[in-house]
């Protein structure tokens, strides 16, 4: 009896203590580990198709926070031939004000202005991530729910919906909510999953694999599944490293003569 | 025997010596492209098959300070009247760059494209056409590059300041045989096009461009003084009497083009507007022959839809 009496005690000990933990805690967590100043990869995205059809895109990716409001990501496409050269230039901004992106184009020499920054993101050279995924968002942007525990894939993971806190910000990314799973032991975002404007599952989004970076957990092969279409896209990064990238790497110089 | 082996033991030498100065990077672009012509009236006719090759060497020497781009251009007209490239159309691209602190200097034969706009800009004005027959102002060769010097000089992140300077432009390529326009008892004139690759006698271009990229907004502002690529005509040789008769030559005349660029995005819209003031040698107008002033307004809105396709 006494035996039962101290599981029960530690079990509730325990529930008590997931419960405890605030929405804040897991949001900061997640930032501490995740928002790594300066990053730089070799990206490959594989495309599979629902019958099972893969296409390669490879480049370079760099990432930087310039400041506090502002993060920079450059793109240096290297494969498919058709794409070689190509550069893309993202400024996101963490006050709100929208997204810049500007797109070099070899074929006619020209660095060149686009907005797919808020029109449901675009997807990313056709595959499952949209551009709306590469670009950084203020948490005040967005209302989050802490709604629970749940076990994903075998690891047990903090619960949060997240969604656009405006109907206007929902319907630019057409999505209308998503769940967030955070790993409990690190914060790490280990799954995502989206939710279209009539409230039906449209994608999943799964980290495979991250490496530890010094105080950053960086996922180095994630994956994003349309569930409504069956195509796949997986994305794996090499050659990480958290060296300081000069600020010239984020200007229309270098997407043009780098 | 001995003799091939030496030489290519030689080649092969030369290139191990020098392949730490050098990065080499070659990539080839190969299409073939159709046209017919269909009409009511008249039976169906091949009028263009091409088949086009690009291959493009470009790399960096003396450990990545200078960097060179070579290409060229090559094809094949199989249908109709076959037909290859004219050799001075061979040679696409022939450049050096060196990039120093603040400013980046090129110097060879490069196409150099000023403006915003996507097609059609009035801004880019700094190499001639390439009208190879039905042909669109397509990035393959839509233009031909030109033998200039370019220094890109950049004070800070978000501004430059270019100046191209092109000592012998190249004008528009267009295959044109002489023209006969006779018309019984009115008109007997020969039009003689200029069939010159450089335009020797009236040389020397500038382009002076400023560009602002910053979040906010995009801006370029132009000025121009330059040898127009597109032809003129020369009528002062017409004797006129109860026959207008004698050559008409083309010629080139010198132009200013004052204008800029101005392009932002908001709302999942990207907006470009580009307005350019071209001044030729005839302000007044009265000049036949000669290509008449004018303004060019080009307004681009471009906005990306999704649409979810799915297929299992």
């Amino acid at each position: 009896m006494k035996r039962l009496f101290i599981l029960i005690f530690i079990l509730s000990s325990l529930s008590l203590s997931a419960q405890n933990i605030t929405l804040d805690e897991i949001l900061d967590g997640y930032e501490v580990t995740a928002f790594i100043p300066n990053l730089t990869s070799t990206l490959t995205v594989k495309l599979i198709s629902a019958n099972g059809e893969v296409r390669e895109i490879k480049a370079e990716a760099y990432q930087k926070n310039v400041n506090t409001n502002q993060v920079s990501r450059l793109f240096l496409f290297a494969y498919p031939p058709s794409v070689r050269n190509t550069g893309l230039l993202i400024h996101s901004f963490l006050n709100g004000d929208e997204n810049v992106m500007w797109i070099y184009l070899p074929a006619v020499k020209r660095v060149k202005r686009i907005a797919l920054a808020t029109s449901g993101g675009g997807y990313f050279m056709g595959s499952d991530f949209s551009y709306s995924d590469f670009v950084s968002k203020a948490r005040a942007d967005y209302t989050q729910e802490f709604i629970g525990e749940q076990v994903l894939n075998g690891t047990p993971c903090y619960v949060v919906k997240e969604y656009g806190s405006t109907q206007k910000q929902r319907q630019d990314f057409k999505v209308s909510y998503m769940i967030n799973y955070y790993r409990k032991d690190d914060f790490i975002m280990y799954g995502r999953d989206y939710y279209d404007l009539a409230g039906e599952l449209v994608k999943e989004y799964r980290v495979k694999e991250a490496i530890v970076l010094g105080q950053y957990i960086y996922p180095t092969v994630v994956e994003m599944e349309n569930i409504q279409t069956g195509h796949k896209s997986i994305i794996e990064m090499t050659d990480v490293s958290t060296d300081i990238i000069p600020d010239r790497y984020f200007t229309s110089r270098y997407l043009k003569n780098r | 025997m001995n003799e091939i082996a030496k030489k290519i033991s030689l080649i092969i030498l030369v290139l191990i010596i020098s392949a730490p100065l050098f990065a080499l990077d070659f990539q080839g672009i190969i299409f073939a492209d159709y046209y017919g012509e269909i009409e009511p009236s008249t039976n169906y006719e091949n009028l263009r098959g091409r088949l086009y090759f690009q291959p493009g060497l470009s790399g960096s020497l003396f450990n990545y300070s200078m960097d060179f781009v070579l290409s060229a251009n090559l094809f094949y007209d199989p249908i109709g009247d076959p037909d290859l490239i004219v050799p001075e159309n061979i040679l696409r691209e022939a450049y050096i760059s060196v990039p120093f602190d603040n400013f980046d200097l090129s110097l060879g034969q490069k196409i150099v494209s000023p403006g915003m706009v996507d097609v059609f800009s009035p801004l880019n004005i700094v190499n001639g056409e390439y009208a190879y027959k039905l042909s669109l102002d397509d990035p393959y060769n839509g233009k031909r590059a030109d033998l200039l010097a370019q220094i890109q000089y950049y004070p800070n992140f978000d501004n430059s300041i270019e100046l191209v300077y092109v000592p012998f432009p190249r004008p528009d390529y267009e295959p044109t045989n002489p023209i006969n326009m006779n018309y019984p008892g009115i008109i007997d004139i020969d039009i003689l096009f200029n069939s010159d690759p450089y335009m020797l006698d009236n040389a020397h271009s500038f382009f002076l461009t400023y560009n602002h990229i910053s979040p906010g907004f995009d801006l370029q502002l132009n000025y121009a003084y330059y040898t127009e690529q597109t032809p003129s005509f020369n009528t002062e040789n017409l004797t006129s009497g109860a026959l207008l008769t004698g050559d008409v030559e083309s010629i080139y005349t010198r132009n200013q083009t004052l204008g800029g660029a101005y392009g932002t995005s908001f709302g999942g819209i990207a907006l470009v507007e580009e307005v350019a003031f071209n001044m030729t040698k005839d302000l007044p107008g009265d000049k036949i022959g000669i290509r008449n002033s004018d303004i060019t307004i080009n307004s681009q809105i471009t906005k990306d839809f999704q649409v979810e396709l799915s297929c299992r």
